[in-house]
């Protein structure tokens, strides 16, 4: 379906109807009134663009994003009168329901954290035999689940549900046969199947070398990222991860990660990030440029620690405020998590809100790293290692910083590299009216701390360079590489990115390429009008902030940074000298 | 030895053979295919004469990864210097490009090659969706599974 051209989305999976006209009116009173309540300090940032206080209208109705604990509460005792066919339907539809009910209880996404071990073990407990019937039942149920995923715009009347499979890991029967049918499934659908996000658990003695178990799901995942860039791939044997149990540590798609706990051990199951606020770092280097010209750039970078850290003090302070008003809420202002026992802690026995919250993340976001480094120094941080240098200082700055708040406040405060669909444009939008620089010329601002969109660098290269922020940024954090169009069948070159991933410290890794379908004839490639019956009505695929969407729903942000994406691998004309 | 080369390209190929390639385009081809991706590759007497060590030193210091792509341009019309900046290479993973045949590759040159892909560009065939060919009467060969 093509989108009224009349209509701007700020989401990409955004699809408006009548009833999410009235919710939007509803939102956006919602959004003022919390302006009006809170600190002025705080609404002030926000409104001048300094930061942003993302699912505002939220704010004190609920938290972010949760890796469900789908076994704990499970209803057991329901399913025990079902025939063995009906236990398979009714897992799947039990989960469909918890994404329904979740999607509207919190703001954010939601996380399966091992959905393969998960149905193997249902398949345990509850008795089915994995018989080659059942497992079609299975096969069924599964693919049906991915097709409502795909099809339900229903979120607060309007978005498609933000759903996570992490996978990949259970070498038991019926665990390796969702993997397989997951990936499957995604792989040999049309192109328009874009939903769930599914990451890739990579690990040595698993799936990652030839004599592992699950290598051959891991080579079918290759197969599948060539095709459809998902599955994304998370890397246990990358310097950042390599101490974390794979089991008990999960992503969710847009990139967020909880793992470190002040009040338990180091998991993401049953875990939520509860609240995040990301920081316009070029604002703060523009600010910079502008009152002190004459200062040198180490004086710069020093000057920009000192203000990173003013704004960090007031963000926090707004999480905090956030943090304390959602304790004022009940559990069973959480009917599904009440329900279901989805967190560690459960909502029935819980003494106080705080026993359940305090287990969440807030999190200090931040974009623009390359623009403000560029605002700083007048180069890319990527242009030499000097630059690299000051640029990993920063970030490591901005870490020490968000770990003093932990220890001082005693809560999970955690660093996140933000891609911030919606605030890539709206930042840059308001420099615009402040400041006159080159770096606003392009109407985004870049992704986290990642390197320029157009950088020409080479995948590897680009590895190397974000590679030493990811150990920084615990909060979560994904580096991309971006090749020209789909890799065909080169799995090796998948390969070859997620090895010098785990060489250089990436902890969560994906692979970006431009992908158009010619909807007369079914054309698969990368072309404007399609090459083969010459059609002009083209769907194009394109990831924005962890999930795949279709580029007419892009935001204005998203879509500037889109045109300006250069690949880090060639295919179509090679560059070449005279 | 002396190679005569149009240019190294280090950004990084996923089309010309498996993994990310560093591609190496030999300056003369005497083919002329119509519709050709690289005709300023075609002239003979243009190029750069570069010594085939001083070829393989630059490739071991740029190269992001350890797999080489000799395109061009024609490579068989150099056959001892291609030779000769092969063994110079011996670590690498290295595919050949060539719009001649299988038999016109030297049993010493395969040897130390892992892919070749053979034939010339046919415009009329032309295909985006077959792994590393420009055209479907092209042959894209994996040496080792072959002998193996």
């Amino acid at each position: 379906m093509k989108k009224s051209r009349a209509i701007q989305y700020d989401n990409a999976s955004q699809r408006l109807k009548a009833s999410a006209y009235v919710y939007n009116i509803g939102a956006k009173e919602a959004k003022r009134r919390i302006l009006k309540t809170i600190d002025k300090k705080f609404s002030n940032l926000h409104r001048k663009g300094k930061i942003h206080i993302h699912d505002l209208e939220t704010y004190k109705y609920t938290y972010n994003c949760l890796q469900l604990d789908v076994l704990k509460g499970f209803p057991y005792d329901k399913f025990s009168k079902y025939s063995n066919s009906r236990k398979i339907i009714e897992i799947i539809r039990h989960f469909e329901n918890l994404i329904n009910k979740l999607g509207h209880e919190q703001s954010g996404g939601i996380g399966f954290p091992n959905i393969d071990d998960e149905i193997s073990i249902l398949f345990e407990k509850l008795k089915i035999p994995d018989s080659t019937e059942n497992l079609q039942v299975l096969r069924d149920n599964l693919e049906s689940l991915v097709d409502w995923l795909n099809e339900a715009h229903e979120r607060n009347c309007q978005y498609s549900f933000y759903v996570t499979f992490n996978l990949g890991l259970s070498t038991k029967k019926v665990g390796r046969f969702v993997t397989r049918t997951v990936i499957e499934y995604f792989k040999n659908t049309a192109l328009d199947v874009i939903k769930p996000n599914i990451i890739f658990k990579l690990k040595n003695g698993v799936n990652y070398l030839p004599e592992d178990p699950n290598y051959d799901l891991f080579c079918l995942s290759l197969e599948s990222t060539c095709k459809k860039m998902i599955p994304t791939y998370l890397l246990f044997d990358s310097a950042v991860n390599v101490k974390l149990d794979p089991y008990k540590v999960a992503i969710m798609g847009c990139r967020t990660k909880v793992v470190a706990n002040l009040f338990g051990e180091p998991r993401s199951i049953g875990r939520a990030n509860i609240d995040y606020v990301t920081i316009n770092l070029p604002r703060i280097a523009l600010e910079i440029d502008r009152d002190h010209p004459k200062a040198s750039v180490d004086e710069k970078f020093k000057l920009f620690e000192k203000m990173w850290k003013e704004t960090a003090v007031l963000v926090k302070r707004i999480l905090i405020d956030r943090y304390r008003r959602l304790l004022k809420l009940s559990p069973k202002d959480f009917l599904c998590n009440y329900e279901f026992n989805l967190w560690t802690v459960d909502f029935k026995s819980a003494k106080s809100m705080e026993d359940i919250f305090k287990n969440g993340t807030l999190s200090i976001g931040f974009i623009g790293l390359s623009e403000a480094v560029e605002v700083l120094s007048g180069k890319k941080f990527y242009s030499s290692d000097k630059d690299h240098a000051r640029a990993i200082a920063l970030v490591k700055f901005m870490r020490e910083v968000v770990d003093g708040f932990r220890s001082e406040h005693n809560l999970n405060f955690t660093l996140l590299a933000t891609s911030g669909e919606m605030i890539s444009g709206r930042f840059p939008e308001a420099d615009k009216k402040l400041f006159d620089h080159p770096v606003l010329k392009k109407e985004f601002y870049t992704n986290s701390f990642h390197v320029d969109v157009d950088s020409d660098l080479h995948p590897v290269q680009k590895i190397q360079y974000e590679g030493p922020f990811h150990s920084y940024c615990n909060g979560g954090c994904i580096s991309y590489v971006e090749f020209s169009s789909a890799p065909l069948r080169n799995v090796e070159a998948v390969k070859e990115v997620i090895k010098a991933g785990i060489e250089y410290g990436v902890n969560y890794l994906g692979i970006n390429y431009p992908l158009d379908e010619c909807q007369s004839c079914g054309e698969m490639g990368t072309f404007e009008d399609c090459p083969k019956c010459r059609g002009k009505d083209i769907l194009r695929i394109r990831r924005v902030s962890g999930y795949l969407e279709n580029l007419d729903y892009f935001t204005p942000g998203k879509k500037a940074e889109e045109r300006r994406r250069r690949p880090n691998a060639f295919i179509h004309e090679p560059r070449r000298e005279g | 030895m002396i190679l005569i080369i149009n240019s190294i390209d280090y950004t990084g190929s996923i089309v010309d053979g498996p993994g990310i390639r560093t591609v190496l385009y030999v300056q003369g081809c005497n083919q002329r295919c119509e519709g050709c991706h690289n005709p300023r590759t075609w002239d003979i007497k243009a190029g750069k004469s570069v010594p085939t060590a001083d070829i393989a030193d630059e490739i071991r210091r740029k190269s992001m990864t350890k797999n080489l792509t000799i395109s061009g341009g024609e490579p068989l019309l150099q056959i001892p210097a291609v030779l000769e900046l092969v063994k110079n290479l011996e670590d690498f993973d290295i595919a050949l490009y060539t719009g001649l045949t299988l038999e016109d590759v030297p049993k010493e040159l395969q040897s130390r090659l892992h892919y070749v892909k053979v034939g010339h560009y046919d415009k009329s065939k032309h295909c985006s969706t077959v792994d590393y060919v420009g055209s479907t009467n092209q042959c894209f060969i994996d040496l080792r599974r072959v002998s193996s």
